[in-house]
């Protein structure tokens, strides 16, 4: 059982199923590009928010052993979460297939709010392993800070998109609850 | 424009097989090996699958109806396939997308029309029975949608007005309200998430706006009865406004002397009013209006957006005593 738990390459056949369910969808054509492109993008923006979720669980309960355990995943979560906002993008690539009208478009400020957001994500991707924390020390922590301006942009990129932004808002009111508990036990506990 | 001169060798898609009998050929067959077993009584479950097939459209000998020529529109006719393939119909997919697998869902009859409210006698009528009762034919109209895209497409149906009149609403009426079908079977949105919202879709237009001459009920679209996306089988297209305006799958038309809070008014008053006339000036409080893209074709499309989506000679003057607020463009 412990060793299911600590298990990768288990946790990353589970954080992938959404991902083949939503594609294998549209390849058989059981659901279409709006339905796969929104999907792929609320599923990357759930996985960011279990990602910043994991340090305020910790401040809350900070002697779990599962504490520890979700600690330990969070590196995983957050390339988890990249790699849904490569699927969201790469469906939104290949249903355009036309690099002209991307460029021309982009300029458009929900698309260029998407575009930052995954820039901005994708050195964090990058240096998400033990050889690159060991390599940039505290910089490392100062980089990967860099996530709380790529959820802003994420949900500036979801709102401006939506004709019914309220789905996006709930996401965006659980997103802040969080961070305001992180913030407050972080000012009464000063650790970071 | 396209024309289309049929040469001697054409038939008219009409005379083929009735699109319904064609789309649910699998349906008639079953129904058809399906007789002989039903009545040996020994598969009674392939009742349901039989039953459940759309009967052929009552309506069909409507299309092609004649087109009236008075409204010109300077651009060609949208690809009926990128026009039934991008959609908004909240009640089957709350965002704007293919839902065409989803809305073959959608039992279009029997359908009744309810007509009530400051109206001389209220009553219930069949669509069929209305659509006889009316004199149908053929537009080509834009049509905007306030998330940016837009299409032109030939709308088959009656002057908005003609069924105001066959309504006989009293003097006191000022208001004409249209609702759509309330089905949590037929419509996914309506039991999902979205459950909580003012269903159902509820739409609402001035007297004069309901009487001008653009306002249409549309029952057919591309010469034929209105696939299901489109709002099968009776919606409005009220072309200078905003497309959220031109309500789908109307059951119900009544007239009141108060203004109706309409289904998004209700859920975003500050992003879709109850007027919504098109206009490139006034954005969307999170996008510009100043460009709409056209379905169909390989890249997107940009157009200009004009001031009442191109329809200011024949609808400028219903908004002359009411200045320029921003209200009446969003």
């Amino acid at each position: 059982m412990k060793g299911l738990l600590n298990s990768r390459p288990l946790l990353w056949a589970v954080l992938a199923m959404p991902g083949f369910w939503l594609l294998s969808r549209w390849a058989t054509g059981g659901a279409t590009y709006g339905e796969v492109v929104s999907d792929s993008g609320v599923w990357a923006t759930q996985l960011l928010i279990l990602t910043l979720a994991i340090t305020p669980v910790r401040l809350v309960f900070r002697r779990g052993a599962w504490v520890s355990w979700l600690m330990r995943r969070r590196r995983d979560l957050g390339v988890a979460t990249f790699a849904y906002a490569v699927t969201h993008t790469g469906i939104y690539l290949f249903r355009k297939a036309d690099l002209r009208l991307i460029v021309e478009e982009s300029g458009e400020p929900w698309l260029l709010a998407g575009w930052i957001a995954l820039a901005v994500f994708l050195p964090l991707a990058v240096t998400s392993n033990d050889a690159s924390m060991r390599l940039l020390r505290r910089a490392w922590k100062r980089l990967h800070r860099h996530v709380y301006v790529a959820a802003i942009l994420v949900f500036v990129h979801w709102i401006l998109s939506a004709f019914d932004p309220r789905v996006a808002y709930i996401h965006l009111g659980v997103l802040a609850s969080l961070e305001a508990v992180r913030i407050a036990l972080q000012l009464r506990q000063r650790v970071t | 424009m396209l024309i289309k001169n049929p040469r001697g060798w054409e038939l008219p898609e009409s005379a083929a097989t009735p699109e319904s009998m064609f789309l649910n050929r699998r349906e008639l067959m079953k129904g058809l090996a399906a007789g002989p077993i039903l009545a040996a009584g020994s598969v009674p479950f392939l009742t349901e699958d039989v039953f459940a097939a759309d009967p052929p459209d009552p309506s069909l000998k409507l299309y092609p109806a004649k087109r009236n020529e008075t409204y010109k529109v300077d651009r060609p006719i949208t690809d009926e396939k990128a026009a039934g393939t991008w959609n908004n119909f909240y009640e089957f997919l709350p965002q704007a997308g293919e839902i065409t697998d989803r809305a073959a869902k959608l039992v279009v009859r029997p359908w009744e029309v309810a007509i009530g409210g400051m109206v001389e006698k209220p009553s219930k009528v069949a669509i069929d029975t209305l659509l006889a009762a009316m004199p149908i034919e053929e537009r080509v109209y834009r049509h905007r949608c306030v998330e940016r895209w837009a299409m032109t497409v030939p709308w088959t149906g009656f002057p908005l007005k003609a069924l105001v009149d066959y309504a006989k609403p009293l003097g006191s009426a000022k208001y004409v309200v249209m609702k759509t079908l309330m089905d949590k079977d037929m419509f996914p949105t309506q039991r999902s998430f979205f459950a909580g919202y003012p269903w159902p879709y509820t739409e609402g237009m001035t007297i004069e706006e309901a009487t001008n001459d653009l306002a249409f009920m549309v029952t057919g679209v591309y010469g034929k009865p209105a696939a299901k996306q489109h709002g099968a089988p009776l919606r409005l297209a009220l072309p200078w406004k905003y497309g959220f305006k031109s309500v789908k799958s109307i059951v119900e038309v009544t007239f009141t002397d108060q203004r109706p809070t309409t289904f998004w008014e209700t859920l975003q008053p500050r992003e879709y009013g109850f007027w919504a006339n098109v206009n490139p000036a006034v954005d969307h409080p999170r996008w510009s209006q100043a460009e709409e893209w056209l379905l169909g074709g390989s890249s997107r499309n940009l157009r200009p957006t004009l001031l009442y989506n191109g329809y200011a000679e024949y609808v400028a003057p219903l908004y002359a005593g009411m200045g320029n607020a921003r209200t009446l463009f969003m």
